[in-house]
């Protein structure tokens, strides 16, 4: 609990060093007023833990808001930080630093969410209406009673994504917001290129929720709640999936209430961009922090979120870890949040205004740059092909004859298959003969056919080392084939597609299917390749293997990802001269700004 | 009539490898397939209090006037996914689900039984509250199902239960309530005891956790709520609180914190009561094995953890022994295929027998048969632990040896074995738990053990407290040990008087926690569990002690001490410890399956 967090940490560069002497300095000893009641506008009263400076003065307020509620935090306090998928990793240990800002002179609020541990109510979800609307007033109900003027937020996780879509509410009292993990997208979140995912369905039963309800259940008549669920029940990859069929079978759907959520919303829609960032406006100083996760749509979402801020608004953004170096509890954004919090509620002169907007973690070189804007300055966007052969090169094939390369799904409930027996293409690139960086935004093209009106396909970018064979995950992709319809919202470089509809693949025909990836920053060093992956379903694109405070049992059998087509389906892969199949990665050759 | 010709009227292309030529009379009189399945889905029924159940009958959709028996099928996993369009999956397969466990439905209606499913209280679409898995509402709720399943116009009267794991730990409690119509039970994967299929020798093992993904509960109150009063429930959630391998976890303290507690309500029963007490004993035929009055059938897998092990060999040796009683163990849990379809030609052969009275030459058997692993052949016993047993105690000895030759030395210092805690000082590699390791020689010829096991452990601790993980394990001359059986005990749930024990007996008080003195040195007796198991000529016997086991092909973890903890393991000539093995010297060629 008095554990030390650096205070020289290594985003800092000689002259952020140097400032830190002005930070504050942990001359505070700490008080816990356990289980203050806030009393919400509806009456429901939610309890939150607060530590502060043992005194009786006001002071600058962090507030975390995080589903898992108070008590995960307070375990977080006994722990030091583990691993994301080692041993005892626990997701909801959310709020980092709490401690270390009450001994600088900061009250930390740790709220528990309506309907979540000792907390009134009903919860209705992650990030939604309500908890936004909670979250405003336990901030100006914290910048009345504790504050000396100034409220700021900390938190990563849901912690993070619900910062800014508070801001945007303009809560009294709130100045800054530093979320780590944002979310602008949250169907793409839940349903990557279409596809039902499970990546948000381990929040069934880690958030102590005491009394749950669905949105859908509030605002649907049971008739029309009998119909979604029935409509639900039919769609084929549900029912053969028990993990989710049981719960739409059930009434009133009271079992994993935001599964069922999920569910019953299958497309794009106003449910999704209740808790996304969308097009809302923040106008106070931002600072946000995103991670490479290979997978789900948080990384994506702390550029494009950043790229929204307007031009005006003092904004940052950091690009901190790869997914894997993520801990909890997550204190390594905890030195720059002090950094940016002494700066806009302490007027301390940090210095953090005084850098380029934005540092970005290069993974491969593990090391941090500056950068002006993103996708960067100069940045060239680089085809390499699907070649015969498992082959990637940057040039086309010639031969207008080539045969496409073919890979058939059978579906698990079919024919029983190990993870790790997934059929998969694998192509190959040639060594990189110079360290080169891909940083922004990645697009796979393919041409295929596939045999049935529909199909999932997943794709997966790899930085492998030729000597060791060692692969490191970068980017993963996903596309419902009846999704393939391009959005008149996509950019260069920036494909989008439509998630409104969807629209019957011709079984035969050959169609250009273009996927949006996970953006990457890495290093490809001298003598790594690039390895592209195709797979019918993706089991393992996140390894819980290794999460072994879960009896394994628990992920076993549970997809791990997008869900499996429910039939059988036969691809063909084209890369002849007419139908060349490309994956383009952003290289960044320009003159690093490293921090040092 | 030839064996084949029997199996064609079973319906089967070959015969079961637990079947023995030589006992194949009578398959021939069992009824063949031959019916059309009817399902009839959300029938609604009443149990006792009035609560209205929903209900899935599937039963033979015929005109012939024949009354069929009934199967009764209840799991808190609910009827819904029972018979969704799937293969039989195996264990870690993509999308493999434990809880579709009803068995094999159709096949059972095809020769000529009415299989019931229900939805239990609180669960998928039935009315009321559920509280938790086998307590004394579901108990008496399958009491009112199996009654009703008798009544039903098309039933013969008599009725059987099936289904694996949720399905068959049920039948035994419920059976001891004797459900007037019930008439014969047949349980694979049976639990004797809920206190140690959760809290393995007083140390929590995470198996549970899993349930809240498994049972669709729309509405639930736990057994704690429901008994003790609000003052006395929160000193109880306000003390377990207080343990610090509970308090350093996010989500066993979460869940401990919830109030009112209804977050995963059946887990927080489990969590909240970490000491054998009437809340387990209600839920376990341990305790009252002699109120069993139908015959049963216990099969047995063989897990390396949990009593999955141990409930068949348990009911086959207590209670009421009027009772006719057969067992088998015919798989290991990797080799786990749902639904499951590997028992159901006995299945059949066993109700046939028990439920229309048809003479299948199913008692005509020995009573036991167990596959041998190492050999993987299947041979037939007539008792637990089996008569011929050589009892031999391997002792831990300096160096790392395990032998049967005892330490002559009295000065032999004991072996430390030192735990770090989880949750200090960084990330931990699964694979990299400090352990002790004791193995044997090269085994000259094949050895093997059949029975139950013991370990025996003299040590100190340099706590109140600590956990023990006993692992025995089979290695071979290459690749990676492969763990047969685990044992694990809470260093204060030891015995505190001294008892002459049997080889298969153990000392321990999982009533109440006794503080260990730190420094003293304590005889602990730790229960490793049953097993079957041959020793490869060429292979080693390794015994492994640690704290928690949580290599990652293991699926379940015992909760780790939070704190750091020095053990001194005693070796030497007085202070010896020892595992006793149960050595099976030479088995009779006639009881090999043939």
């Amino acid at each position: 609990m008095n554990r030390q967090i650096n205070n020289d940490a290594c985003y800092w560069d000689a002259q952020a060093k140097e400032k830190s002497k002005n930070l504050s300095k942990p001359t505070y000893e700490i008080r816990i007023e356990q289980d203050r009641p806030i009393v919400m506008k509806d009456d429901v009263r939610l309890y939150c833990d607060v530590y502060r400076p043992d005194d009786n003065n006001r002071h600058p307020v962090l507030v975390g808001f995080s589903p898992f509620g108070k008590t995960a935090q307070a375990a977080g306090r006994k722990r030091d930080p583990i691993q994301l998928g080692k041993f005892m990793y626990e997701q909801g240990i959310e709020i980092g630093g709490i401690d270390y800002f009450a001994a600088r002179g900061y009250i930390v609020v740790v709220v528990n969410p309506r309907g979540i541990l000792n907390s009134e109510g009903r919860c209705t979800g992650v990030l939604s209406r309500q908890d936004q609307e909670d979250c405003y007033e336990v901030i100006r109900w914290a910048g009345h009673y504790l504050s000396d003027g100034g409220v700021g937020m900390i938190g990563c996780g849901y912690a993070g994504k619900i910062q800014p879509l508070v801001a945007a509410m303009n809560p009294p009292y709130l100045k800054a917001i530093m979320p780590v993990d944002v979310i602008d997208d949250m169907y793409m979140d839940c349903y990557p290129g279409g596809i039902l995912s499970d990546i948000n369905y381990p929040l069934c039963s880690y958030i102590p929720h005491t009394n749950a309800i669905s949105e859908a259940e509030l605002e649907n008549s049971e008739k029309d709640l009998k119909e979604m669920l029935d409509r639900a029940k039919k769609q084929p990859e549900i029912a053969t999936n028990s993990y989710y069929y049981r719960g739409l079978d059930s009434f009133p759907p009271r079992h994993y209430t935001w599964n069922i959520d999920v569910m019953l919303h299958p497309f794009q829609s106003e449910w999704w961009s209740r808790r996304s960032f969308g097009d809302r406006k923040v106008s106070i100083p931002s600072y946000i922090v995103g991670l490479y996760y290979e997978y789900g749509y948080s990384t994506i979402s702390a550029y494009d979120i950043y790229n929204k801020l307007d031009k005006d608004l003092p904004k940052k953004l950091m690009m901190i870890d790869a997914a894997s170096a993520r801990t909890s509890p997550y204190e390594k954004p905890v030195s720059e949040q002090l950094r940016w919090y002494d700066y806009w509620l302490k007027n301390i002169d940090s210095g953090i205004m005084d850098e380029p907007p934005m540092k970005f973690f290069v993974m491969g070189e593990n090391k941090y740059r500056y950068e002006e804007q993103w996708p960067c300055a100069d940045t060239q966007y680089k085809k390499m092909y699907l070649r015969k052969g498992c082959f990637l090169s940057e040039s086309q094939e010639t031969e207008c004859a080539a045969q496409p390369d073919t890979i058939r799904h059978i579906p698990p409930t079919k024919l029983s298959q190990m993870p790790e027996d997934v059929p998969a293409l694998v192509y190959t690139s040639n060594v990189f003969t110079a360290d080169t960086e891909i940083c922004g935004p990645v697009t796979m093209h393919l041409f295929a056919s596939i045999d049935t009106e529909d199909a999932h396909l997943a794709v997966k970018l790899w930085d492998k080392d030729s000597e060791s064979g060692y692969r490191t995950l970068l980017s993963t992709g996903y596309l419902k084939c009846s999704r393939r319809e391009l959005s008149s919202k996509s950019e260069a470089h920036r494909p989008k597609n439509v998630h409104t509809r969807e629209e019957p693949v011709i079984p035969g025909k050959i169609y250009e299917y273009v996927f949006e990836m996970a953006p990457v920053d890495n290093m490809y060093k001298k003598g790594h390749l690039a390895e592209i992956e195709f797979k019918t379903m993706d089991q393992q694109y996140f390894d819980f293997h290794e999460m072994a405070s879960l009896p394994r049992l628990y992920t076993s059998g549970r997809v791990a990802g997008p869900h499996p087509l429910s039939r059988e389906v036969n691809f063909s892969i084209y890369m002849d001269s007419i139908h060349a199949s490309w994956i383009e990665l952003p290289v960044v050759n320009k003159e690093k700004n490293w921090v040092e | 009539m030839s064996n084949k010709e029997k199996l064609e009227i079973v319906g089967l292309d070959k015969k079961p490898r637990y079947w023995d030529d030589r006992y194949m009379n009578g398959i021939e009189k069992m009824t063949p397939r031959k019916y059309k399945v009817l399902k009839e889905e959300d029938v609604r029924m009443q149990v006792r209090d009035g609560t209205t159940l929903a209900v899935d009958i599937y039963r033979p959709d015929t005109d012939e006037d024949t009354k069929f028996p009934g199967l009764v099928a209840f799991s808190a996993y609910g009827k819904s996914i029972q018979t969704l369009d799937r293969i039989s999956m195996q264990f870690k397969s993509v999308l493999f689900d434990h809880t579709i466990e009803a068995g094999d439905i159709y096949e059972y209606v095809k020769h000529g039984y009415i299989v019931v499913v229900p939805d239990p209280r609180g669960i998928g679409k039935s009315e009321g509250a559920w509280d938790g898995l086998y307590g004394r509402q579901e108990q008496e709720d399958c009491y009112d199902v199996i009654e009703w399943t008798a009544s039903l116009p098309y039933c013969n009267g008599n009725i059987g239960m099936i289904g694996i794991s949720y399905f068959s730990i049920l039948q035994p409690v419920v059976a001891a309530l004797n459900p007037p119509h019930l008439k014969a039970i047949m349980m694979v994967e049976v639990v004797d005891n809920m206190y140690h299929h959760n809290y393995p020798g007083g140390v929590f093992v995470n198996r549970s956790f899993m349930y809240t993904d498994f049972c669709p509960d729309v509405n639930s109150i736990s057994t704690a709520e429901r008994t003790y009063t609000t003052e006395e429930l929160k000193e109880r959630i306000k003390k377990r609180l207080e343990d610090p391998d509970i308090n350093h976890s996010a989500l066993y303290s979460g869940i401990l914190s919830c109030w009112p507690p209804r977050n995963q309500t059946y887990f927080f029963d489990i969590l909240l009561h970490d000491d054998d007490c009437d809340f387990w004993r209600e839920r376990s035929i341990q305790s009252h094995p002699e109120d069993i009055k139908v015959p049963m059938y216990l099969i047995s897998e063989y897990y390396e953890l949990g009593r999955f092990s141990q409930g068949p060999f348990f009911l086959f040796t207590h209670g009421d022994m009027s009772v006719p009683r057969k067992l088998a163990a015919p798989e290991e849990h990797d080799a786990l295929h749902l639904p499951h379809r590997i028992m159901t030609p006995e299945y059949l052969r066993w109700y046939d027998y028990w439920l229309k009275g048809i003479d299948t030459g199913i008692m005509d058997e020995p009573p036991m048969k167990l596959l041998v692993r190492g050999i993987e052949k299947f041979r037939y016993e007539y008792e637990w632990p089996l008569a011929r047993t050589q009892w031999t105690k391997y002792y831990l000895r300096d160096g790392g040896l395990l032998s049967t030759e005892k330490e002559t030395d009295e000065h032999i210092p004991p072996l430390r074995l030192n735990h770090k805690s989880p949750y200090r000082g960084g990330s931990n590699e699964t694979y990299e738990v400090p352990s002790m390791v004791f193995q044997t020689p090269v085994l000259k010829e094949d050895v093997e053990v059949t029975g139950p096991i013991v370990m025996h452990l003299m040590c100190a601790i340099d706590k109140t407290d600590a956990n023990f993980t006993v692992m025995l394990n089979d290695v071979p001359p290459e690749g990676r040990p492969q763990n047969i059986v685990t044992g694990n005990l809470r260093a204060s749930h030891r015995g505190l008087e001294k008892k002459n024990l049997e080889p298969w007996e153990l000392n321990n008080d999982h009533t109440r926690k006794v503080p260990v003195v730190p420094g003293e040195i304590n005889e602990y007796t730790i229960e490793v569990m049953n097993t079957s198991m041959v020793f490869k000529k060429g292979h080693r016997i390794e015994i492994e002690i640690k704290n928690y086991d949580a290599n990652p092909y293991h699926w379940m973890v015992q909760l780790p001490n939070s704190q750091d903890i020095e053990y001194k393991i005693y070796v030497d000539s007085i202070r010896d410890s020892y595992i006793n093995l149960p050595i099976i010297p030479y088995s009779d060629e006639e009881q090999w399956i043939r």
